[in-house]
């Protein structure tokens, strides 16, 4: 992360020198302050969520117990699950924390960059027309069904403290499960 | 969705949350969401500052350049390498595409970037994915998905003859 941090303030220098510097220093700031409030509310209405269904639903659902129907109600979940990263992340996250499995995580994930329903409607088909929207739709629908095959797989292999890390966040295990 | 859709479905969201939990259910949803904010907020910002540099590096010119002529399978691959590394919205990105496309770019470029800036953007997985869903998820998903934009890039120009 720093390595390629370094790198592109040098690129940056390299293609406008100081200018560069400033300028990146400006888009960087630019980049923050409109993503902020997005991401406060974002955040905070993933935390609404998590008390509003229970982890125990969510496991229920969304996780490996939950076999094939867990992995399609995440690709399902991510083709229709609205506006940018502020809120696709806190909700993925939370439904982490909350016991949704890998496979459906990957699914709802690949499901949302790849064919979302929001980005087809407003943003493909206006500006790329119809013919090359649905051509690449067509296409990506396969990768979320990789995906919810694969993910599992390899995330499986990854050392156990990187997985670990995400699955204890004292702040949120204490989410009312009773309700 | 505008920050006024994500006020309203954070107020509707508040609401029943009140109604069904009460003050502490509402002030148990501003930890939940404080603890994640205090988690994910430092390596986002690093995130931000190498998106903003990236995006003085790499500016859109450049990449018109790169898709610009469609020269088969490199164009493929530099398409799928430009999505990646370009950090932009879709207000940036697809006026961009579009504009490319009906000036001659190939199918197969334009479809191989926009999947890479989709599937595995670069500055999108430090910003966002990493904080918040952890490397090792992270890294499973990037890895499963970096064959996609080539696969896009090389079927997406056969699939649209069916469509035209």
């Amino acid at each position: 992360m720093v390595g390629l941090l370094l790198g592109a303030i040098g690129a940056a220098f390299g293609r406008g020198g100081l200018d560069g510097l400033l300028e990146g220093t400006r888009a960087s700031n630019a980049l923050l302050w409109r993503a902020l409030p997005y991401m406060v509310l974002g955040i905070t209405l993933a935390g609404m969520l998590q008390v509003l269904v229970p982890p125990r639903t969510i496991a229920r659902w969304m996780g490996d117990e939950a076999g094939i129907a867990g992995l399609a109600i995440g690709v399902l979940a991510g083709m229709i699950t609205p506006g940018g990263p502020y809120v696709m992340y806190p909700v993925a996250a939370a439904l982490m924390n909350s016991g949704a499995g890998i496979g459906a995580l990957g699914g709802f994930a690949n499901s949302r960059h790849a064919l979302p329903m929001q980005r087809l409607l407003i943003w493909e088909i206006p500006f790329l027309g119809v013919p090359f929207a649905l051509a690449r739709y067509s296409v990506a629908i396969a990768m979320p069904v990789i995906t919810i095959v694969l993910v599992p797989m390899i995330y499986r292999l990854m050392p156990a403290s990187a997985r670990a890390a995400r699955r204890t966040r004292p702040s949120v295990d204490d989410s009312r499960d009773s309700s | 969705m505008t920050l006024i859709a994500l006020a309203i479905a954070l107020a509707v969201a508040s609401a029943v949350v009140y109604r069904r939990h009460g003050v502490s259910g509402v002030s148990d949803g501003l930890a939940l969401g404080a603890g994640m904010l205090r988690q994910v907020l430092p390596l986002m910002l690093l995130g931000m500052v190498l998106a903003g540099f990236t995006r003085v590096a790499l500016p859109e010119d450049l990449i018109g350049r790169w898709l610009g002529e469609d020269a088969g399978v490199t164009s493929v691959l530099l398409g799928a390498a430009a999505g990646a590394l370009l950090p932009a919205g879709p207000y940036v990105m697809m006026p961009l595409l579009g504009s490319l496309l009906g000036a001659g770019a190939g199918v197969g470029p334009i479809a191989a970037f926009m999947t890479a800036w989709s599937i595995i953007p670069v500055s999108r997985t430090l910003v966002w994915e990493i904080p918040f869903l952890g490397g090792a998820f992270a890294a499973s998903r990037t890895l499963v998905s970096l064959p996609f934009p080539f696969a896009s890039g090389f079927a997406v120009p056969y699939v649209i003859k069916l469509f035209e």
